[in-house]
């Protein structure tokens, strides 16, 4: 009798132990029925907010009639399928189950064969989380009934996220300070002074693709974790932009002198936009807004699927094309007259008396 | 008597936990009420994770679990024990297979992370190893090139890094083939920069010609920019971000991370773009 009572002391102080990690305002359990199973309630096990949770983060899905789930996957745990907005998380597996009050418990983390319904989920944002519906299914295709449709999804961690912000508006002004006050994208032209040299449409190129990246990069890992997120095309883009550049410098290694006129800037834009004869030279406009606009598409993809764009290999060979063309016409460059001041020609020796 | 006898028909629950704290390589005593069934199938949980492989032994209402880790329950251990510093609270179940496990009452269990000496000891190894970077920079000729401080960074990085998963997890076998492609692309470049610097021919004369023509104010800023801070601020800028993740991920997943080709190519080419920017200056 003294072992029954303290075998009943015993549960009662596990059973409130037990029930202190639950959220304190989850709904009880609905009694079994036997019907078929049915998400009634999720969970995080953040104690400020049960309600939401993120990539890493362990949630718990309280199922009624769990049992006849269970019976449909043979009583393997394992096979149950997390679905969220109506997609299956596959190759997600439960952590544990717990027949007894019908939990699932799953840690959220990408999967290879997920890795596009994350992207989905987490991708386009509007705002630090995102109301999703969660719930739970026998295979990947059929999902059972849930109440659950306002789970607050975490999309983008705010600490990560200002650590962010904070560190590209300084590299930004960095970058814009180093490229205005140094000749960081100028032509390095002997004699003329940092802040007065033209710049150079190759190097901006190259340095346009090195920040766009850098700066995704860091985003992307931030948000979602994820480490391989550069891709062949974007390595490509970068290669293009390197050759470009050291093509473009071992040219002007090649001229025998740069004259003051061309080496002296006259803005940026006029400065990447034309050529030797000082006018607007359409295979560096061609390049110019091919750059800006391939940008443009790489920062929306960056910001729509948290993952860098993979242009086609045509994409690709235009940009190629358009540099070559670049470099096809920087080489006569050097042997072009100089727009410029020039020196008049040395009079011709008097006749001899 | 019907009363007692559901009692013992009832499934086993974790009442508490033996040991004041648990650590790897310690042993994990749990105070267990009800049938746990056979003691061989039984698997510890610990933040609801089943964790494979362990030890165990059972007693008379206790199971014990000598905390290890291996190749089976590796994956497991990082996601409880990284990203924290010293100790933390976790919960402890126990379960009949890895899917299942009983009720437990143990939900705020202190589990320590990293020996405090083994902290320390990292912590001034890792603080003598940058200061040396900077001393030998100073005091020598060894890291005159921005290819070589990036070897020296790697270095340590993957050194600090191996030995903090050690003193966390026991791994000795850690070092991943990007640690070696990190270091690899370093040292190419610094071997790179090296051949170019010695197969450069400097024509004295031209430069005593410069020199005597130039005045101090120009000459100075041209010297420093140009083509060489973008190339220099590209491989700079890279190694740091990398190297930044790179402690991140060791920190939060206690491992070293998987950099893909495209992302070290990325850091080849910033390093060729290094070298091919290199040849035109030094001429």
């Amino acid at each position: 009798m003294r072992k029954t009572f303290a075998s009943l002391v015993s549960l009662l102080i596990a059973s409130v132990a037990f029930a202190q990690a639950e959220p304190p305002d989850a709904p009880p359990r609905p009694a079994d029925n036997g019907g078929p199973a049915h998400v009634y309630y999720a969970h995080s096990y953040y104690k400020d907010h049960y309600n939401r949770a993120g990539l890493g983060d362990l949630i718990s899905v309280h199922v009624q009639n769990f049992n006849t789930l269970l019976a449909e996957v043979d009583g393997n745990c394992s096979a149950i399928v997390l679905f969220m907005n109506g997609m299956a998380l596959k190759g997600l597996k439960p952590e544990s189950c717990d027949a007894l009050s019908g939990h699932v418990r799953y840690r959220l983390r990408r999967t290879e064969d997920a890795d596009a319904i994350w992207h989905e989920l987490l991708g386009h944002p509007k705002g630090f989380t995102r109301d999703i519906s969660i719930s739970i299914g026998k295979d990947t295709q059929f999902s059972v009934t849930s109440s659950v449709t306002d789970f607050q999804l975490e999309v983008i961690p705010k600490p990560p996220f200002f650590i962010f912000v904070g560190l590209f508006i300084a590299a930004l002004v960095l970058f814009l300070a180093l490229c205005r006050r140094t000749s960081l994208i100028r032509n390095n032209v002997p004699g003329v002074a940092p802040q007065q040299q033209a710049f150079s449409l190759a190097l901006w190129q190259m340095s346009f693709w090195f920040f766009l990246v850098v700066a995704a990069y860091v985003f992307i890992w931030l948000i979602n974790d994820e480490l391989d997120t550069v891709t062949e095309s974007v390595l490509g883009l970068i290669g293009i932009g390197s050759a470009t550049a050291i093509g473009a410098v071992f040219i002007d290694q090649g001229k025998a002198s740069l004259d003051a006129a061309t080496a002296t800037s006259r803005g940026f834009i006029r400065d990447v936009l034309s050529d030797a004869s000082g006018g607007i030279s359409i295979h560096r406009f061609q390049m110019f807004v091919w750059t800006l606009v391939l940008g443009v598409i790489f920062i929306a993809s960056v910001y729509n699927n948290l993952e860098m764009p993979e242009f086609s290999a045509g994409l690709l060979g235009l940009m190629g094309i358009s540099s070559g063309t670049y470099l096809g016409f920087k080489v006569p460059e050097n042997s072009a007259p100089a727009a410029g001041p020039t020196t008049p020609p040395a009079a011709p020796p008097p006749p001899p008396a | 008597m019907l009363f007692a006898i559901s009692l013992h028909a009832a499934p086993a629950r974790v009442l508490s936990v033996v040991e004041p704290d648990a650590a790897i390589g310690q042993t994990l005593t749990l105070r267990v009420d009800g049938d746990t069934g056979a003691c061989k199938s039984l698997v510890l949980f610990i933040q609801r994770s089943p964790i494979q492989a362990l030890t165990k032994r059972c007693g008379s209402g206790t199971v014990a679990f000598d905390l290890a880790v291996n190749d089976k329950n590796a994956e497991k251990w990082h996601r409880i024990l990284g990203g924290h510093l010293f100790t933390r609270t976790v919960t402890v179940g126990l379960g009949p297979n890895d899917q299942m496990p009983f009720v437990s009452s143990v939900t705020d269990q202190p589990f320590r992370i990293i020996k405090p000496w083994h902290a320390v000891l990292i912590t001034i190894i890792t603080i003598v190893l940058l200061v040396g970077m900077v001393l030998v920079r100073r005091l020598t000729s060894a890291l005159d090139s921005l290819a070589r401080m990036q070897v020296a960074l790697w270095i340590v990085v993957i050194a600090v890094s191996y030995a903090y998963i050690w003193s966390v997890t026991g791994e000795t076998s850690t070092i991943n083939a990007t640690a070696l492609a990190l270091l690899a692309i370093g040292a190419g470049t610094a071997a790179g920069a090296a051949i170019l610097k010695g197969g450069t021919t400097v024509d004295a004369k031209g430069v005593v010609q410069t020199l005597a023509n130039a005045s101090a104010n120009d000459v100075s800023p041209i010297e420093i920019s140009g083509p060489t801070g973008l190339h220099a601020l590209m491989i700079a800028s890279w190694t740091v971000v990398l190297a930044i993740v790179f402690i991140a991920t060791v920190f939060r997943f206690l491992q070293m991370p998987d950099f893909s080709g495209p992302v070290l190519g990325i850091l080849g080419i910033s390093a060729g773009t290094y070298l091919a920017f290199s040849m035109p200056q030094r001429h």
